[in-house]
């Protein structure tokens, strides 16, 4: 385990049950010191149990956590760290600021370790903590705002001052629980971009939480997909949506079509969508079967009768600005969506064809039942780890 | 883009405990958080061990005593009818104040419960008193009796029945009222069977308060000679040679407590086709036009009258001759000795019910369940059976407290628990777990966190739980009388001996003093219910 004295932080082979349900199975996960990690994942999905395990307030019942280079549970410890031990920053959903102090009493409130609790409770911060909080108020825009309550503030703001709060004492990793979960979508927009700014300017390792794609992809240096207790693939955001590492992780990230295909000599794939050249045949394809995966702008519409494109029928149009996407029955219940141009109109019931322009991936896993859309099959995943 | 899990519901927090996933409790914790659980259980069950050790011959013996049906009777009967009565008036005082546009509302609710501010033992002295030789009254002997003892309790405690049904009344949804009309009620019937079917609850929840009390009641239905079940307890146990007799009345009244919450579950039932939600801008208003001063009259003669009477009574008799010896001495000691041992008792309270506030609060679980029903055992049982059990508790196990004003704490905190746990509780809950997480991973130590982030937060309702067990332990009467220590005279005692006695001027002074001990109670319960507002 030499290795992790590289990273801030190390997860091995963790594993933790509620009872007789697994929650995380065996799992691993690394972050470098100064990376922002976002974990994405469906809840239900053991990302926020992760999340208390790494901060202390849960024990994993297997595997080992180290923080800093330091063991902080597992690998024979006999009792896990306290979490006031493991130098973890964390900023909790709905921002639990203290109510009874001053925004600036809420930063400096982790500064003041080293003091006895009665020289705590006896006065408020020193000068020097004093000061590290302002600092901190300013890295979020805040300065101004030092002697206001927590009820006085904005949404926004509050999760502004609980990351300074967070970040004050140099934590060795800061985790963040959905910390935009609660604020409105033009909020979340700008609050995204000024919490990766503050924590990159403190050169902050951070692992963040989140349901939302978004999010993980505007804001991770790298991206871990989580599903059912374990990360299905930590790679940086580009790498997940161009190259799912399997089935699952191509049905939860973004949309597309997900065929059964069958190898053909000269890197070719038999599918729903006729012949085509495909990635990734030799690591991912075990037998003649597989599974191949094409996102919506891999795909062009062309008028019925085309040639290189396969005939189809629209089922549906979504309007969504910039683009619009059709989806097509090409028979067999396969329905594929396609993203074409938000001027080209098109409505339900005209036949089309469907041509492929984009590439087309293998991808390992388990083979869907039925050639089905992603969206549909993410839906009922969804559904079935909502618990 | 799409958003990935945009189908997905989101999950708790951080912090967020699923059911299933609570925490285990430290074990310090569970153990001392039981503690006030094990003494809120022991009056009652060892009430039942006494009786069931005097052996079948014995206890049919005492139970075929004459006089027993006919007493048990009365005590049901006059539980009965004082608890209709009560939420007869209290459901009147409750539209009129709440859902009305009478005149000086604040002050026609705070009015409403001022008669809370008479302790029923002070109130009955009062009658007694009036009604006696040279009284205002005098020539009506009947001033005694079941009657009376149902109407002067009735107007001294209805509004235990008013405050819930007050609050429910607040909340009812305009929208219903809107819809019964829509249906073609008329305006007044529309409102009226709405407001009825809304607060059905809150009455059932009222009557049973007011049907507990009555039940427990001493002082006032001894002093007006419409003995209950208490009233023979209180007999039986000074007379030594019976106390298995006063075990088996004991545990006579508490099954007709037990009766008093079964029918109440019952009727409470009937209603839950009303008990929907109410929402947050509730509250309606019916216009009383001509009827506003009347209806304001009203209120003021219910709330305000008796108490006026009762105190102009008291006043008067400061002047009479022994009124001085009242004031004299013997009051100085009996108010010292009371408030000593309430405050006492408001302390004890709180610190013995905190580690099972906090266990409530943060690590619901089945210890947490048994303990808080274990400590509402104790508020529902009358302070006769609680003095009564832990009286013989002590004798047999531990008689170096009998006699002591530890065993007067003891009963106190039995039966006032329900309180103070109640508000630390509450006030515990407004205080996130994420906040002690928070101060956690700042580097906080459990306690660090809890002393620096929870107590602060806490203040309030640990003062609130002093204040309301500190003032509801000064007019407590009877367990005063059984276990206080011999020689010792409290201010309660002192009215009910200077009744007993005919000596009314001399219960004037302390009679007057627990008025204004109660005033302050009834003060903070109308400030926490939001009357003053």
């Amino acid at each position: 385990m030499t290795e992790c004295k590289a990273h801030a932080i190390c997860c091995r082979s963790l594993s933790k049950s509620f009872g007789e349900t697994p929650v995380l199975r065996s799992l691993n996960l690394c972050v470098d010191r100064g990376e922002l990690v976002c974990l994405l994942g469906p809840s239900g999905c053991g990302k926020t149990t992760l999340l208390r395990c790494i901060a202390g307030f849960e024990h994993p019942g297997a595997g080992s956590i180290q923080i800093g280079g330091k063991t902080v549970a597992g690998a024979g410890l006999a009792t896990p760290a306290a979490p006031e031990a493991r130098r973890v920053g964390v900023v909790f959903q709905e921002a639990a600021l203290f109510p009874h102090l001053s925004v600036l009493g809420n930063v400096a409130f982790g500064l003041s370790q080293g003091r006895g609790l009665l020289s705590r409770l006896g006065r408020g911060p020193g000068r020097a903590e004093r000061a590290r909080a302002r600092e901190m108020l300013d890295l979020v825009g805040l300065a101004d705002k030092a002697d206001r309550r927590p009820g006085e503030l904005s949404g926004g703001e509050q999760q502004r001052v609980a990351l300074a709060r967070a970040l004050a004492p140099e934590p060795e990793v800061v985790l963040l629980d959905e910390p935009f979960a609660n604020l409105d979508r033009s909020l979340r927009l700008t609050l995204r971009r000024e919490v990766r700014d503050a924590l990159k300017a403190c050169g902050a390792t951070a692992i963040l939480v989140t349901h939302d794609q978004d999010e993980a992809f505007t804001m991770a240096d790298r991206v871990g997909v989580m599903l059912d207790g374990e990360i299905a693939q930590i790679e940086p955001p580009e790498r997940i949506y161009d190259h799912p590492a399997d089935t699952r992780v191509a049905s939860m990230v973004g949309r597309g079509a997900l065929l059964d295909a069958s190898v053909e000599d000269g890197g070719l794939v038999c599918c729903g969508l006729g012949r085509v050249s495909a990635d990734g045949i030799g690591e991912a394809c075990a037998g003649a079967g597989c599974s191949v995966f094409v996102r919506p702008e891999g795909l062009r519409l062309n008028p019925e009768g085309c040639p290189r494109s396969v005939a189809g029928r629209v089922v549906r149009v979504e309007y969504a600005g910039d683009h619009r996407l059709v989806t097509v029955d090409i028979g067999n219940g396969a329905a594929i969506p396609v993203k074409v141009d938000p001027n080209l109109r098109v409505s339900v019931g005209t036949e089309v064809g469907v041509e492929v322009v984009g590439p087309v991936r293998v991808v390992r896993g388990v083979k869907p039942p039925s050639p089905v859309t992603v969206s549909a099959k993410r839906t009922a995943d969804a559904g079935r780890r909502d618990r | 883009m799409d958003t990935g899990g945009a189908a997905v519901v989101r999950g708790g927090g951080l912090g967020g405990i699923a059911p299933g996933r609570a925490r285990r409790a430290p074990i310090m914790l569970l153990i001392a958080a039981s503690v006030v659980g094990v003494l809120a259980a022991l009056p009652v069950v060892y009430l039942f061990v006494r009786a069931l050790e005097a052996g079948g011959g014995e206890l049919a013996e005492t139970l075929r005593r004459p006089g027993l049906l006919v007493l048990v009777l009365r005590t049901a009967a006059l539980a009965g009818v004082v608890a209709g009565a009560s939420v007869a008036i209290a459901f009147v005082l409750a539209v009129l104040t709440a859902a009305t546009d009478l005149p000086l509302r604040r002050l026609s609710s705070v009015v409403s419960v001022l008669p809370l501010a008479v302790p029923c033992y002070v109130g009955a002295s009062a009658v007694v008193g009036l009604s006696g030789p040279g009284g205002v009254l005098e020539g009506m002997g009947t001033a005694r009796g079941f009657w009376a003892a149902a109407v002067v309790l009735t107007l001294f405690v209805f509004p235990l029945a008013y405050l819930p049904l007050r609050a429910s009344i607040s909340r009812v949804d305009p929208r219903l009222v809107d819809a019964a009309r829509s249906l073609g009620e008329s305006g007044l019937g529309a409102t009226l069977r709405v407001i009825l079917a809304w607060s059905w609850p809150a009455c059932v929840g009222g009557g049973v308060l007011v049907g507990l009390y009555t039940l427990g009641e001493f002082g006032a239905v001894t002093m007006l000679r419409c003995d209950t079940l208490t009233a023979v307890i209180y007999e039986q146990y000074r007379s030594s040679f019976s106390r298995t007799g006063a075990a088996v009345s004991s545990l006579l009244l508490v099954v007709l407590v037990l009766a008093l919450l079964g029918v109440g579950g019952l009727l409470r039932r009937r209603g839950k086709w009303s008990s929907a939600r109410g929402s947050s801008r509730g509250g309606v208003t019916l216009r009383l036009g001509a009827w506003r001063w009347p209806a304001f009259a009203l209120v003021m003669l219910i709330g305000a009258g008796p108490v006026l009477l009762v105190v102009l009574t008291l006043l008067s008799w400061l002047g009479y001759e022994g009124g001085a010896v009242g004031v004299g001495g013997g009051l100085w000691a009996g108010a010292a000795t009371s408030a000593s041992v309430a405050i006492a008792a408001g302390v004890a309270c709180v610190l013995m019910t905190a580690p099972a506030a906090v266990l409530a609060a943060r690590y619901p679980g089945r210890v947490s369940g048994l303990v808080e029903r274990a400590v509402s055992t104790g508020f529902a049982l009358p302070g006769i059976v609680v003095a009564l059990g832990l009286a013989f508790f002590a004798l047999r196990a531990t008689p170096f407290v009998y006699q002591t004003w530890a065993m007067v704490i003891a009963a106190f905190v039995v039966l006032f628990a329900a309180q103070s746990l109640m508000a630390l509780r509450a006030s515990l809950e407004r205080s996130p777990v994420r906040l002690e997480e928070a101060a956690r991973t700042l580097g906080r130590g459990p306690v660090g966190a809890f002393v620096g982030v929870t107590l602060p937060g806490l203040a309030p309702g640990i003062g609130a739980a002093w204040v309301l067990v500190t003032l509801s332990a000064m007019k407590e009467l009877p367990a005063m009388l059984l276990l206080s220590p011999a020689g010792s005279v409290s201010l309660a005692e002192l009215v009910w001996s200077s009744t007993r006695e005919a000596m009314f001027a001399s219960a004037a002074a302390p009679g007057l003093a627990l008025i204004g001990v109660s005033a302050g109670l009834v003060w903070l319960v109308a400030m926490r219910e939001g009357l003053t507002r």
